[in-house]
């Protein structure tokens, strides 16, 4: 430290500060930053001459069987509109290295939207990238992988996965089915509670699902529920339902929320830690769940279903017998991670660290054998959703959300402090920047771009966090299926339902979380959040 | 027929032409990414080299662009240095030829003398000087566009008013000892320039060898404080090489004037009483001064220069009370906010 500050200014003219610089996107400043840039133009331009060239050349050659155009475009375009991003970015007064990561997150998102590879590797290529550059150091730029995520996500798989090859979900819901009236309905609700009990325990909608996913493929094969049904697809879309909607419900439901609230000034974070999170949703949360039953039954019509065949689930119970010693530690590991994850607050044990020693219980008993562990974690989701924490730990080292904030300013200065109208906004910038980003990133970013707006229009904070919440789980695109639908689509379970009438009920229930926004207004005015 | 133009061999050519560019582009920003080279006077182990390294590397933690630094030692300033100073230089200008650095750092007079002013008016590198002694004009600096930096003023009048303030109501003497190098010739020559009054200089002496070194304390003994310019590894008569440290603690114990450092470590080494340049300040600023230069955008064209009089206190409480001194409570706070209070 020093201990007097005398240094002396000896010659030299003013230097401009940052602020006195007029951030903010012209024309003539995106002109002048294309000039400048022209070797990488000409760079592209002569790749594209090249490819033409050949393939003309090549005509035939045999290699003219065709491909989607879609795919032909994708390339193209992976190819001209990152750099076309950075020179934007650049000329939009983003520092150059905000500028150029954007440029990459373009090409990963075209690389996801054009689904011109597997879902992990675009975000591979964006770290590897900025790793090469340089734009971060490894420890921030490879976190994702040495985070505790890593063990949840290890320890979640690892006992879902032992879950069903033990057989231990196929005997649960098979003494469910007999137990419970044979009515769908009820198989619906089964599914949708168990994942809004989970839902406040396991902030992570995919760890949800990952343990929802066997008792759904039980069910649907103890109920003989035909494929591509709309029973079968209405019981995918009630176990969905279950992992996501009480997402924004409750602070614990999220990552991103836990993450969002320490963005709040101190007394708010107080106040929203724990139940009256829950209190300030509960229009939303009631709201979301009553459109959920009330639409369920409508795009998925349960129309004549065979009767349950008790008597030989009954036969294959008895054929079963006693609980063997695989299934015993499954739900000994079951038991111990919900009951671990409940009292966290206790015993300040993170859930990942549980999940940690849920693997090696697994491990260590050999109940979770080397092929096993092998074939049946899905590491490609693994490394995906990684991946993803990668690119946001390096999102937020670049300070690029803080950058967008900067660049937007004033722009929102029509709110005028009406709700409505902020609620819209916080719809249209969600969406927007989930456009490009998955789920958490993208709640988190448009949380730190509405924040300040939230703060000058005189609107509660936690508002503001809420909306982001709820509409970051909105999803049109196969690529924003971080939310959960890209675990569906990776597990293979549209292979037995119908993609397209799921996808309807998604589209449904978007609407219905813009709606319950909006009905939750006059009761945020009751609770003089307003 | 017509054939189709999304083919096969037009989506191969495509995901070539991606990685091409992906390759060529990261390869091309990876080789045109502004450089830095930082070149140390001293040698890697020397303690203010050392803390000037960690400031540098505290303030790059901070910066987010992109930038290439490596780093290169003079090793010279002591007496014991293996390395010539023909052979130093000479190594350092290719360091400098293969790196083609935008920025070039030079820390303390030796690099700026023997090296960094060599490249004074040439488009690259640009010179950022740090903790010289002598005025910029002296190196040629004055004029040249692409010269900046960090000029040292020692902290003389912090040290003539303790002085004045451990010793109150009488005239004080002092006696200056230092090292037979650039550095503490100039820090002498910027001594010497100084108003002292009341405090009178006695005697002065840059020394080469420990027995030098030893004598000249022993010759001190009639002045009130020893000011200490700064230590290092000094050979003896045997041939053998004292440390800094073993003569900066042998210069607390036997020393019959007060000893003063103007070198951190001189405290650290077990000393009594420091005030001295911060090399991790400095490291900080420079740091960020070479970020600001390379910044054309937000501050386009050479930050300014400064002069820099800022300075730590450090001190070692045991060997001062020995003595009997009582320090005024503001320099043990700054020592202890400063993290530089021993007991």
């Amino acid at each position: 430290m020093t201990w007097l500050d005398s240094a002396t200014l000896v010659r030299g003219p003013a230097v401009p500060q940052p602020s006195d610089l007029s951030p903010g996107f012209t024309d003539a400043r995106f002109v002048d930053v294309l000039i400048s840039h022209w070797p990488v133009f000409a760079l592209l331009a002569a790749i594209l001459v090249t490819a033409a060239g050949t393939a003309r050349w090549r005509r035939g050659s045999g290699r003219g069987e065709p491909v989607p155009v879609r795919d032909v475009a994708g390339w193209a375009a992976v190819l001209i509109l990152p750099p076309l991003v950075y020179v934007f970015a650049l000329a939009s007064g983003l520092s150059v290295q905000a500028s150029i990561f954007a440029a990459l997150l373009g090409a990963t998102v075209l690389l996801w939207v054009f689904s011109l590879v597997a879902e992990f590797v675009p975000a591979l290529v964006a770290v590897v990238a900025t790793l090469v550059i340089g734009l971060a150091p490894p420890d921030i730029a490879l976190a994702g992988f040495s985070s505790p995520s890593l063990l949840l996500l290890l320890g979640v798989y690892a006992l879902s996965a032992v879950i069903i090859s033990s057989g231990l979900s196929y005997r649960l819901i098979t003494r469910l089915l007999l137990r419970l009236p044979d009515k769908p309905v009820w198989h619906q609700i089964t599914l949708l509670g168990s994942g809004y009990v989970l839902s406040p325990l396991m902030p992570s909608a995919n760890a949800r699902l990952s343990l929802l996913t066997p008792v759904f493929k039980d069910m649907a094969a103890g109920l003989n529920l035909p494929a591509r049904g709309p029973a079968i697809t209405g019981l995918l879309a009630a176990m969905f339902g279950g992992a996501l909607l009480f997402s924004p419900m409750m602070v614990t439901s999220k990552s991103s929320n836990i993450a969002a609230l320490s963005l709040l000034p101190q007394q708010v974070q107080f106040e929203f830690a724990g139940f009256f999170w829950l209190v300030a949703a509960a229009v939303a949360a009631i709201g979301v769940t009553m459109v959920h039953l009330l639409v369920l039954p409508r795009i998925f019509p349960p129309g004549a279903q065979p009767p349950l065949p008790r008597e030989h689930m009954q036969h294959r119970l008895a054929d079963m017998g006693p609980l063997k010693p695989a299934e015993w530690i499954a739900a000994g590991g079951f038991i111990f991670f919900l009951l671990g994850s409940a009292t966290t607050g206790w015993h300040h044990v993170k859930p990942s660290y549980l999940a940690g020693c849920v693997l090696l219980a697994l491990l260590l008993t050999g109940t979770l054998l080397r092929k096993g562990f092998q074939r049946e974690l899905d590491w490609p989701m693994i490394v995906f959703l990684l991946g993803i924490d990668s690119l946001m730990r390096i999102m937020n080292h670049l300070g690029l959300a803080q950058s967008l904030a900067r660049v937007v300013g004033h722009v929102f200065d029509f709110v005028d402090g009406r709700i409505g109208v902020f609620i819209l906004i916080t719809l249209v910038v969600t969406l927007a920047v989930r456009l490009v980003l998955p789920v958490t990133a993208g709640m988190l970013t448009a949380v730190i771009i509405l924040l300040p707006v939230a703060a000058a229009q005189g609107i509660h904070p936690w508002i503001c966090v809420f909306c982001a919440a709820v509409f970051s789980d909105i999803s049109f695109f196969r690529h924003q299926g971080t939310n959960g639908i890209m675990q569906i689509r990776a597990a293979g379970l549209f292979e037995e339902t119908d993609e397209q009438s799921f996808l309807r009920y998604n589209m449904v229930m978007n609407a219905a979380r813009v709606a319950v926004v909006f009905a939750s207004i006059p009761w945020w005015g009751w609770l003089e959040l307003l | 027929m017509r054939k189709p133009v999304a083919t096969k061999l037009v989506k191969n050519l495509l995901i070539g032409g991606f990685i091409v560019a992906f390759v060529v582009l990261l390869g091309v920003f990876n080789v045109t990414k502004p450089r830095i080279l930082v070149l140390h006077s001293a040698a890697p182990d020397s303690p203010w080299v050392q803390q000037v390294d960690r400031g540098m590397r505290e303030a790059l933690k901070q910066n987010r662009r992109p930038v290439s630094v490596e780093w290169n030692y003079l090793g010279l300033g002591s007496p014991t240095a293996t390395r010539s100073t023909e052979e130093a230089r000479a190594q350092a200008r290719r360091a400098i030829e293969q790196m083609n650095p935008d920025v070039l750092i030079a820390v303390d007079d030796e690099a700026n003398s023997l090296v960094a002013r060599d490249y004074i008016g040439r488009e690259t590198p640009r010179i950022l000087y740090l903790s010289i002694d002598r005025t910029p004009a002296e190196f040629g600096y004055a004029d040249a566009a692409n010269a900046t930096g960090i000029a040292e003023r020692m902290p003389w009048a912090a040290v003539r008013d303790a002085v004045t303030d451990l010793f109150p109501g009488r005239s004080t003497t002092m006696a200056v000892v230092g090292i037979d190098n650039e550095t503490d010739r100039a820090e002498l020559a910027q001594l010497q320039a100084f108003d002292w009054g009341p405090v009178t200089v006695e005697t002065t002496a840059l020394v080469a060898t420990a027995g030098a070194w030893r004598d000249f304390v022993g010759r001190s003994a009639g002045a009130d404080v020893l000011l200490v310019l700064g230590a290092q590894d000094l050979p003896d008569e045997d041939g053998a090489v004292v440390t800094a440290a073993e003569l900066n603690r042998w210069t607390q114990d036997n020393a019959r004037p007060l000893p003063i450092g103007v070198q951190g470590d001189f405290v650290a080494d077990g000393g009594g009483l420091s005030l001295s340049p911060p090399p991790d300040d400095y490291g900080q600023r420079a740091i960020r001064l070479a970020l600001d230069w390379l910044d054309d955008r937000a501050t386009p064209g050479p930050p300014s220069p400064v002069e820099s009089s800022h300075f730590d206190v450090a001190v070692r409480q045991a060997p001062l009370a020995q003595r009997g001194i009582v320090l005024p409570p503001i320099y043990i706070e700054a020592a202890r906010s400063n993290g530089t209070l021993f007991p």
